[in-house]
């Protein structure tokens, strides 16, 4: 059993994976990808049906069909900040090797991952979770995404309301990068601004707690966010620098196997899936995150993650 | 005119200063304590510890499962 690990040098949670396989003695090569303009190489020879994988510090070479199971983490690409390089050409450099590990994630398809990349990026697009979560018969929030300005009125005429980012809650401008989270929506929204661009938005939950729920194959580890006691964590727990108390529960059976049962139309082994826990006891689906971090969970709460992570991601044999 | 999700955008953490650098032997994350002993990040009582996945996690927006452009 080989173990490769597609990662950065930064990520830490990679690091409770590592510190595990080691526990565990179990043959694994961490697969930095930023390294490859540096002490990393990859040969993929098609004539000697060679696919290997050269680490220039290590002094070891490994045969990429040799690995048994991966795990897809947080691959980066090199930054060729100290080459003299134009915007344009450095782009053009990263953009050869992202679709060269795109071929390897292909040669190695048929190798036992945990998650799948491509099955991660399926899974990735809200709106697709939004449906399979209710054809599963989890709750999800009264939900409108739309610009038409007619429906945004009428769903923003009673209660209040909530709007978040279909996709990603970075903007990245080098200069002033800036960070969109979930708003309770404040001020009335003009026509022209409705129809500017598509608006996320649900009714806004009343809630006790926010509740993440990381789930390993079938194995749940559930937490509630003690989200409500901050003002600034009360609508997105992710905001603010407080560090918010977390509390294992366990998950209602039935909402547990409905989870289950998502993972599986998404073809997961791993998801972090959050909820809203309202104050008369309701849960509300609001997304699964395929490559969600878990570290921070592990390290406040004792739960043990990164061990259940190996259990299944070495479950190949 | 802007979109109405933009006028909620708020300027994001300059980021955190890692006390941690990465040891390619050990092929993690290492801290050294004040008495000059190495140790893995992963190992150590430190809040940053926390706050480096969390705040992973709020600036990854929490899935982003394709690559991070920096």
């Amino acid at each position: 059993m080989k173990v490769l690990l597609f990662t950065n040098k930064e990520d830490v949670t990679t690091d409770f994976i590592v510190r595990e396989l080691k526990r565990q003695e179990i043959d694994f090569y961490r697969f930095n990808t930023e390294e490859l303009s540096k002490s990393v190489k990859i040969d993929l020879n098609f004539e000697k049906e060679k696919y290997l994988l050269i680490d220039k510090l290590d002094n070891k070479t490994y045969n990429l069909l040799d690995f048994t199971d991966i795990y897809y983490r947080r691959p980066e690409l090199p930054l060729y900040d100290d080459e003299g390089l134009t915007d344009g050409e450095k782009s053009f450099l990263q953009i050869e090797i992202y679709y060269t590990l795109e071929g390897v994630y292909r040669l190695l398809s048929g190798k036992h991952w945990f998650n799948n990349v491509f099955a991660i990026r399926n899974a990735e697009n809200k709106i697709y979770q939004l449906l399979l979560a209710k054809e599963v018969g989890l709750t999800i929030p009264s939900t409108l995404i739309s610009n038409h300005y007619d429906s945004v009125e009428q769903f923003l005429e009673k209660g209040n309301h909530i709007i978040k980012p279909v996709h990603n809650a970075r903007i990245k401008d080098e200069k002033h990068p800036q960070i969109v989270y979930t708003s309770e929506i404040k001020q009335t929204i003009k026509k022209a601004e409705a129809e500017f661009n598509v608006n996320y938005l649900q009714k806004k939950i009343e809630k006790r707690c926010d509740v993440r729920a990381t789930f390993v194959e079938e194995k749940c580890f559930a937490v509630t966010i003690d989200s409500q006691k901050l003002e600034e964590t009360r609508v997105d727990w992710r905001k603010g620098e407080h560090i918010l108390h977390h509390t294992p529960i366990e998950l209602p059976r039935e909402i547990r196997l409905k989870c289950i049962q998502l993972m599986k139309r998404l073809d997961l082994h791993y998801g972090a899936i959050d909820f809203v826990l309202d104050k008369k006891g309701n849960y509300f689906f609001l997304e699964i995150n395929p490559n969600g971090q878990w570290a921070w969970i592990e390290h406040l709460t004792g739960l043990p993650i990164s061990k259940e992570i190996v259990k299944c991601l070495c479950s190949s044999v | 005119m802007r979109s109405i999700l933009l006028n909620y955008s708020q300027p994001m953490h300059k980021g955190y200063t890692h006390a941690f650098h990465y040891d390619h032997n050990e092929k993690l994350n290492v801290v050294t304590d004040e008495r000059g002993v190495k140790m893995p990040f992963v190992d150590s009582k430190l809040d940053q510890l926390c706050i480096s996945t969390k705040t992973r996690a709020e600036m990854e927006s929490d899935d982003e499962g394709s690559f991070i452009y920096k």
